[in-house]
């Protein structure tokens, strides 16, 4: 048997190379790559010590340590979400607008192009 | 004073052409707007029998749709807009009898219809009124009136973010302090069975919470 803190590290370091290949590629903005870095970081110290939890824990006065692991887990990806949500509804309405602006433009195109057409048939007509 | 009437569809070309025709004898200035229908191929009838139209790629939604048509107006120079559901449920006259209180200087006129709808949706609807606090009836009236004044707050930042042109607009109008009215106007019965809004029980209810969650939200 392998002793937990191998097990723990080899988790947070793949979560870390994982989120590291996603900026790398371009899939991942930088600017949302910098949580996802820092909890990928996290992650990986917490593997390779995770004494840590305990000591914190013990500090806070939390007597079944693995809780306040969760606590703070639950706690990150919940502000993550609703950042996320923020994020998409200002989008919606940014496609709103852009939207609206490109249909009017496009129409207010076609008639500068009809008329564009049509003055050289006026001039023929008024001969 | 120049009107625009704009006629927000989605998906309702068979039924759509009388109801232009219907209008074209009262008002010389209407825009279509295709608010990403499946099918586009009515551009092209539209555009033989002379109707302007604008053209969403994909589908945004009745409010955005009348948005654009805003937009459209603003630029174009017009005074105010009617919208005019093409669905056929609204009636040329219904659009008349709104354009004197616009030349009134009346910034949202609404026309109604009383005789409309199921008495447990009436119900609701009054309810929601209640909760709102809206000097308007008929909130989900699509027949409307929209000064020049009004298009220009109308089109930005929190109506923007808004689904149906419905208590939301008015009651975010009636906050901004707009001068707004009520007009009795008859309607008919859709050409089509099924409403655009509501085709199912499940969107009513998602719409009563939406609606809900708004007033919670916005009441002072």
């Amino acid at each position: 048997m392998i002793p937990y803190k191998i097990t723990t590290t080899v988790i947070g370091a793949i979560l870390f190379l994982i989120i590291f290949m996603l900026v790398r590629r371009g899939k991942l903005q930088e600017k949302f790559a910098l949580t996802w870095f820092a909890i990928g970081i996290i992650v990986v110290i917490l593997g390779l010590f995770p004494v840590i939890i305990d000591k914190i824990a013990w500090l806070t006065g939390i007597t079944y340590p693995p809780a306040l692991l969760f606590a703070i887990a639950v706690g990150v990806l919940l502000i993550q979400n609703l950042y996320l949500f923020i994020f998409t509804s200002q989008n919606e309405v940014r496609i709103k607008e852009l939207l609206q602006q490109v249909a009017v433009l496009n129409k207010l195109v076609e008639d500068l192009r009809n008329t564009d057409a049509q003055k050289p048939d006026d001039t023929d007509t008024a001969h | 004073m120049q009107i625009l009437v704009v006629v927000p569809v989605y998906n309702e070309w068979p039924h759509l052409l009388p109801v232009l025709e219907g209008l074209r004898r009262h008002f010389s200035h209407i825009l279509v707007v295709d608010d990403g229908s499946d099918d586009k191929s009515f551009l092209s009838h539209l555009k033989d029998d002379g109707f302007e139209y604008l053209s969403f790629p994909f589908n945004m939604g009745h409010w955005s749709a009348i948005q654009a048509g805003f937009r459209y107006a603003l630029k174009k120079g017009y005074d105010g807009v009617i919208t005019f559901d093409g669905d056929g449920q609204h009636l040329p006259e219904g659009a008349l009898r709104i354009k004197p209180y616009m030349d009134q200087g009346y910034d949202v006129v609404v026309g109604n219809d009383n005789g409309r709808g199921t008495l447990p949706k009436k119900l609701c609807w009054k309810a929601l009124n209640r909760l709102a606090g809206l000097e308007i009836q008929d909130f989900t009236s699509g027949l409307r009136g929209y000064s020049r004044s009004a298009m220009k707050e109308l089109i930005c930042g929190p109506f923007l973010s808004l689904h149906y042109q419905d208590l939301g607009v008015l009651f975010m109008a009636q906050k901004l302090g707009f001068k707004m009215l009520e007009v009795p106007t008859r309607m008919t019965d859709r050409v089509s069975e099924k409403s655009k809004v509501f085709p199912t029980l499940t969107s009513v209810i998602s719409y009563m919470c939406i609606t809900l969650t708004f007033i919670f939200v916005r009441r002072p």
